[in-house]
Formats: C-alpha cells, structure tokens, sequence
C-alpha cells in the first residue's frame, strides 16, 4: 500500500510541474497504431501472439517528459498446448518521466499496469521501471532509439516475485517532409524473471520459476503538437 | 661692360638747353650704331647691357610733370637731367608712388652715371617706399639689377608676402604657411591680430625666405573666430626696424564626419549554419541500434522459453533501417559551422570597435574648426617705420 502511495505521488508531482509549464514551452506528441506481440510464460509451450490497437503520448518541457502508453492486445494461443490454452486480451498501461542528461540521452523511471481479460488466462502484473533511452538524429526528420532498463515487478496477479527484470527496446521516427506528422515503430521485449511458490503436488511448497516474456512491435503515426 | 654706357657721361654737363639738345641726338646716334653693331655682330649680350634701362614705359604712370619730364630725360639718356629732374620733384613734395618712381629714375640713371653708392641709396629708397618691386633682368642691366640687390641687402624690409591658403583643422597637424623675405638677417616677430586679440606666431632671427606656420588657435587655445585678421611683421636690426602688416581673411566651417560602417570592406559575412555532405553515418547508425538491440533481446531470452515469435523485432528493425537508409539519401539538414560563427564574431568585433573609433573621432571633430586663411585681395601691405644703412 506504501509503495502504490509512493508510486503515484512520484509520478504525479512531475507530471503536475509538466503539465503546469506555459503552454508556449510544452511540448506535446500524440500517437496511434497497430501493434503485434508474443507472450510467453514458463516455457516455449505456454506461448500466444496477439495483435490490437495502441495509443501513446509525451508532454514535454525543458529537459523533462511525462510519456504515457496504452496498449490493448488480443492474444491467442499459438504453442504446444494450444488447444488448452485460452484466449486472453493484455491491457498494459505504462506511465513514464523522461529527463535529458545529454542532448541525446535520458533517464526513464515510470510504472506498468498489465491487465489480462479474462482473469487468470494470463499473469496481471504491476511493475517500477527505469533505464536510459538514447535518442540518435539520423536526417532531418529522422531518428532511431535504443532503451534499456530495469523493471522491478511486485504484484503478480498469480502471485510471487520477480528479483530479476528487464527491457530492451527499439524505435524509430521518419517524418517524410511533413514538420508535424512522422511515422514511428517502436519495439520492446521484456523479461520478467518470477518465481512462485507451488500450491500443489509435486512441487508444493518449493520455489517454481515462472519466466515471462514479452515482446510487442508498433507501427503507428504520430502527431507534433 | 660699363663702358658701352659710358658715352653717356658727356651728355652730362652740358647746360645749355640748345647746346644739350645738339649733345643728345649725338649721343643718341653713337649708341644706336654701337648697339646696331653689336647686334650684326652677333652679340646680343653687348647690345643688352649697351641699354641702361627704360622708364619711358612708367611715363604715364608718373603724376608729377617734372618727374614724367626727368623719366623722358632718362629715356633720352639725359641721365644729369634725368637726376636733375627727380631730385627737383622730390624737393618739391610728391606722393609715395610718384616718389617711388623719382627714385628709381635717380637709381638708375646714379648707375649709368657709374655712380654706384648714389643709385645705392636710391635703390634703397625705392626699396623703402615699394619693398615688393622687382627688376626685371630681362628688360633692366645687370649693372642695375646688381646694385639693387646690393641695395637690398642694405635695407631691411619684408616682402613678398604669400598665404598658403590650403583649409585645415585648427590644432591638428595641419597649419596655415605665410612666407614673406627678410632681405637682412634681423630679430622678426610675427604675430596675428584680430577679433581675438594679438597671438605671437614666431619671435626668432631670420633671413630671406621665412615660413611661419599657424595652427589656427588664439589666445583662448581654441580656435578663432573667422574673421578680417591682419599679420603684423616686425623686424630689427641694429638700429634699422621695419614692420609691416598684411590683412587676411579667416572662414571657418565645420570639419566632415566620417561615416559608421556597414560592413567591413573586403570582409564579407560567412553562413553560420552550412549543410554538411550526404553520408552513410545515418544508416550505419540505424544499422548499429538494430544489431544492439536484437542482440540484447537475444541475450535477454529466458531459455526456457525458447526464442518464440520474431515478426515484432524484425518489423520494427526493418522501420528502423528504412529511415536510416532513407536519412542517408536526404539532404542533411543544415549544422552550426563553428569556425564560421567564430570569424563572423571577430568581423563583428572589429566593426564594432572601428564604429567605436569612428564615433570617438567624430565627437571630436564635431569640436573642431575648419580654417581657412587667404591673403585679403587687393589689398596691399601696410609698412611702419623702416630703415637701412
């Protein structure tokens, strides 16, 4: 309860002292998309690819960001025991603040909210990232970035922990001669290394691991305001 | 050479208006064969100094009767009449030009007569009275001429004044000259007065050709105001002295300001920003965030779940090349030329300090005065005392 506390007063107070700046020193980017992604947990069998629509925004001032991304995927099983498995749509929504150290590279530190519909098709989770973004000029209009980072999962909706996580990330903007419309992609694969301890025989009682990963691919365009 | 004036002497002593009469067209006749041989003969030279001088052409110019008929006694080579005559008109009053011409009938017709120290103090008389008059060599003997230098040399005047009226900045460099002769080494003083008083220009021994310079400033050290100015010239020497004034003109105006710069000439501004050429760089560096990332997404692959689905890193990477290709093709946007923006600053810099220096120069020559300082025309010199040996 202190770390959800804790969590949204860090987020809210930088996005206060953003989104109070004068408007003329704001700025803003919208975007909208078509996503892809695989999902897998525990092993190659339990494994799904989806696809579904996503949205994402920046607000931005001086050196400091507030980014927000919302993605909805429908994933269907695709793995050994697919016929098992059931269907689920992922719900991530990821808040993020973004600061210049280097005209070219930022510090990340935001949080995740995953949901799963229908509950328990899949692990909910809610997770602290942070990292760095490097964010290269390639042309006018042009640019390519790379991100890595730490994610620290504390809820699983199946319970357990995760001492280990991490992202890896790449994305890209062209602006093909239009100063206020680009196209953008970006990817991002995640691990998240869980563990859990088992409920039933055999493992009862022992420390199980549960690894999840997550790989999502955007294609979208994106609106300068 | 004073022989061939010579003959000249025996027309002298004859009192007798007829007897004289006789004697001169003798006279005459024997100085126009000799000069009439001469001539034949070759020799100019001879038939030159053969010929006193001439005062027939000041005849008119001469308002005493008895001196016109002692200037046509000369010319009829009565130099005793000719002496006679002047010193009668000079006895009996005559005005200064009059004078004048009386004693340069005395003068010269002294010197046909061979008598060098009475055409002397002649010659030193006219000098007196008429300082700026000067022989003509080319019309007058050289026995004439020499005895006037000698004459000069004996009087102390100034004369031949001249203004070198070139305008110029009172207090700068440049000065007004006034050039006048000294015949004799004396102490001269030469001083400015007008409007604002008597400024001493040069106190100091002199001879001859003298220049004195003036900068233009009075009393007050400022420039003076323009105006009529007189240039009074003293000299002494010994006991001789002699002063003499010459009026001038002095106009002021306002010194030019120079204009503030534009530009520097022959320093043209350069682009601050310039488009560097086309490059792979842009490419290559998608290249490279690709291979990063799928490397790392590799490395980061839990085991267990054995790679799964690439489509989503292979879209996007794909994007990714793409804009880096299609970065590469585009013109590269224009980049800040540091050494450019460092010259421009220097251009500016110096344009800024020559403005600076031209402002500063302005301010002061909105302070100065241009003069310019001419001789008043036809107006002569007025002389003060005087005096020779």
């Amino acid at each position: 309860m202190r770390l959800r506390a804790l969590r949204v007063v860090g987020l809210a107070v930088p996005a206060f002292m953003v989104a109070a700046a004068p408007i003329a020193a704001q700025r803003a980017t919208l975007s909208a998309g078509y996503a892809i992604g695989e999902y897998s947990e525990q092993s190659a069998a339990f494994a799904f690819n989806g696809s579904g629509p996503t949205a994402s925004g920046a607000l931005g001032i001086g050196r400091l960001s507030l980014v927000g991304d919302l993605a909805r995927l429908q994933f269907s099983p695709t793995g050994r025991d697919a016929g098992a498995l059931q269907s689920f749509t992922m719900t991530d929504v990821d808040v993020a603040l973004r600061y210049r150290v280097h005209p070219l590279v930022s510090l990340e530190a935001g949080v995740r909210r995953r949901y799963i519909a229908p509950t328990g098709a899949a692990e909910e989770l809610g997770a602290v990232h942070a990292g760095a973004r490097i964010e290269v000029p390639l042309a006018p209009g042009a640019t390519a970035a790379a991100q890595l980072g730490y994610v620290g999962a504390g809820e699983f909706s199946g319970g357990g922990s995760a001492p280990f996580g991490a992202a890896i990330g790449l994305g890209f903007a062209y602006s093909p001669g239009l100063r206020h419309l680009s196209i953008v992609g970006d990817y991002r694969f995640e691990r998240i290394d869980r563990r859990t301890t088992g409920h039933a025989a055999p493992l009862a009682g022992t420390t199980v691991d549960v690894p999840l990963g997550t790989s999502v691919g955007r294609l979208g365009l994106a609106v300068r305001l | 050479m004073t022989r061939r004036i010579r003959p000249t002497r025996s027309a002298v002593p004859t009192r007798a208006g007829a007897v004289r009469a006789v004697v001169r067209a003798v006279v005459r006749a024997v100085v126009r064969a000799v000069v009439g041989s001469a001539v034949r003969a070759g020799l100019p030279a001879i038939a030159l100094l053969a010929l006193p001088a001439t005062v027939g052409a000041q005849h008119s110019e001469a308002s005493d009767p008895r001196l016109r008929r002692a200037m046509v006694a000369y010319d009829d080579l009565d130099y005793a009449g000719a002496v006679e005559g002047a010193h009668q008109a000079l006895r009996d009053g005559l005005s200064a030009a009059d004078q004048a011409h009386a004693y340069q009938v005395l003068g010269f017709a002294y010197a046909s007569l061979d008598s060098a120290r009475q055409a002397t103090e002649a010659l030193k008389q006219l000098i007196l009275l008429d300082p700026e008059r000067d022989l003509d060599p080319t019309r007058v003997s050289p026995k004439i001429t020499s005895l006037y230098a000698l004459a000069l040399n004996e009087v102390l005047v100034v004369r031949h004044f001249a203004v070198d009226g070139a305008p110029f900045v009172a207090g700068t460099s440049g000065a007004v000259g006034f050039q006048f002769v000294v015949t004799r080494p004396a102490l001269v003083r030469t001083r400015i007065t007008g409007p604002g008083g008597s400024i001493v220009l040069d106190s100091a021994m002199r001879s001859g050709p003298v220049r004195i310079g003036w900068n233009g400033y009075g009393r007050t050290g400022r420039a003076v105001l323009p105006g009529e100015y007189r240039l009074v010239v003293e000299a002494w020497s010994g006991r001789d002295s002699y002063g003499t004034a010459y009026p001038v003109h002095v106009a002021a105006s306002a010194v030019d300001t120079i204009a503030h710069l534009d530009a520097l000439p022959g320093y043209s501004l350069l682009p601050e920003h310039v488009v560097p050429p086309r490059s792979v760089r842009p490419a290559a560096v998608a290249a490279l965030a690709v291979a990063a990332v799928a490397a790392g997404t590799v490395a980061l692959q839990p085991s267990a779940l054995n790679g799964g689905d690439r489509r989503a890193l292979i879209g996007v990477s794909g994007g990714t090349l793409l804009a880096g290709l299609l970065g590469a093709l585009r013109r590269p946007a224009p980049v800040p030329s540091a050494a450019n923006i460092r010259y421009n600053t220097l251009v500016h810099e110096q344009l800024a300090r020559q403005n600076a220096e031209i402002a500063a120069t302005n301010a002061a020559r909105r302070e100065q005065v241009r003069l310019s300082v001419v001789a008043e025309p036809g107006a002569g010199p007025t002389a003060a005392g005087g005096g020779g040996r």
